[in-house]
């Protein structure tokens, strides 16, 4: 947990790719050898903290992923907020696609991938007169992703309420009209 | 053929991890100097293959972006169409994010960022009401790039038209309300 912490902490000031196992170990305050003891390399480091990030998101999306809520803005929004809170993190996950850092990316992918069924399977049941929900689940992530990628991308010193809010809020509007619901009440429109 | 399109056709059938500049020789019947005195690597040909089908894009899309003419339908349905004729090319494109291929990674970018802020432009002089434009011009071309991936990276030969329209049409409808217009007409909705 302490190299977890220590590298989500580095990721604040540094690129991933300026992040090395030794430049970690310090910041852990352990040795070289003792890193190589728990972590394989940075890369297993790095998954294993996206790992509970994605635990985090999970649990804030869950109420309408798993239909228990059927509002969707509050789980939409937790998604948001964890996103910003880990936002530097994340951008080093979203990073690690174009570089050398294959468990974390290739987890990555798997994760989205995950993610667009879970939305599709929601749209599918609660929402049964969306067309190609696939379709849609994916294109409403990607941009969610993107977005999120850009916005939070600093973390959460980095992002007023407001600016935060701005951001959900062109995101939810989306969601509402590509879900065919009034943003607010969440009635379907007709 | 020349060895362009050779690549090009050659996606259609191999994905970009595996394709070599060895077998694109073997399969031209041309020896591995003729490839290098027209390009450095794969990536430069692959990256020269992009870039003239961002012209073609660009070309599908620009009276729409330069406001020459402001029926958003018919560009966007013309820049599918474009990215359509080129799917394999513009999956090995996007997957050559995850790769080696430096020159084409790096250019794709940038093309998504011209892209983003074309859009940005477009959104801010011909519909100024809505709110954030950069923003929303980053989230729709994010929608767009990954259905586009998905859906049309198998190119022509694997979409029906009847696909193409469906897809074609969910993009279209988010567009719409994301610009805060109507489908079909294209006037801006009423407020409220």
């Amino acid at each position: 947990m302490k190299v977890l912490l220590a590298l989500e902490r580095l990721l604040k000031s540094y690129p991933i790719e300026q992040i090395t196992s030794g430049r970690l170990a310090r910041e852990a305050g352990i040795s070289r050898s003792t890193f190589y003891r728990q972590y394989a390399s940075v890369d297993d480091v790095l998954v294993q903290l996206f790992d509970h990030v994605i635990d985090e998101m999970v649990v804030a999306g869950d109420g309408w992923i798993s239909g228990t809520d059927p509002l969707l803005r509050p789980s939409l929004r937790g998604i948001h907020k964890v996103f910003l809170n880990h936002g530097p993190l994340l951008r080093a996950v979203v990073d690690a696609e174009v570089g050398e850092l294959t468990a974390t990316s290739e987890r990555y992918r798997g994760v989205m991938a995950m993610w667009d069924e879970a939305v599709s399977l929601r749209l599918q049941e609660s929402y049964p007169w969306v067309p190609q929900p696939d379709l849609i689940a994916h294109a409403l992530n990607a941009a969610d992703e993107r977005l999120m990628y850009y916005q939070y991308g600093d973390g959460p010193e980095s992002v007023s309420e407001e600016h935060f809010n701005e951001t959900f809020d062109v995101m939810y509007r989306m969601w509402s009209s590509a879900l065919g619901i009034q943003p607010g009440s969440e009635d379907r429109v007709t | 053929m020349s060895l362009l399109p050779a690549l090009e056709n050659l996606l259609l059938s191999t994905p970009i991890d595996k394709v070599t500049v060895g077998r694109l020789c073997r399969q031209q019947g041309v020896s591995r100097s003729t490839f290098y005195r027209q390009f450095d690597s794969l990536d430069d040909a692959l990256d020269q293959l992009f870039q003239s089908v961002i012209t073609e894009m660009v070309a599908a899309g620009d009276p729409w972006l330069s406001g020459a003419d402001l029926r958003l339908e018919p560009h966007l349905r013309a820049v599918f169409r474009a990215y359509l004729n080129h799917g394999p090319l513009m999956r090995a494109v996007a997957d050559a994010e995850m790769g080696k291929l430096k020159a084409t990674s790096q250019h794709y970018r940038e093309m998504m960022a011209m892209w983003d802020e074309a859009v940005a432009r477009r959104l801010s002089d011909s519909y100024p009401w809505v709110d954030k434009p950069e923003m929303v011009s980053h989230a729709l071309n994010a929608a767009g790039e990954r259905i586009m991936y998905y859906d049309f990276g198998g190119g022509p030969t694997h979409v029906t038209d009847e696909d193409f329209d469906a897809t074609a049409q969910i993009l279209y409808s988010m567009w719409c309300s994301a610009l805060g217009i109507e489908q079909g007409s294209e006037k801006r909705l009423a407020q409220g």
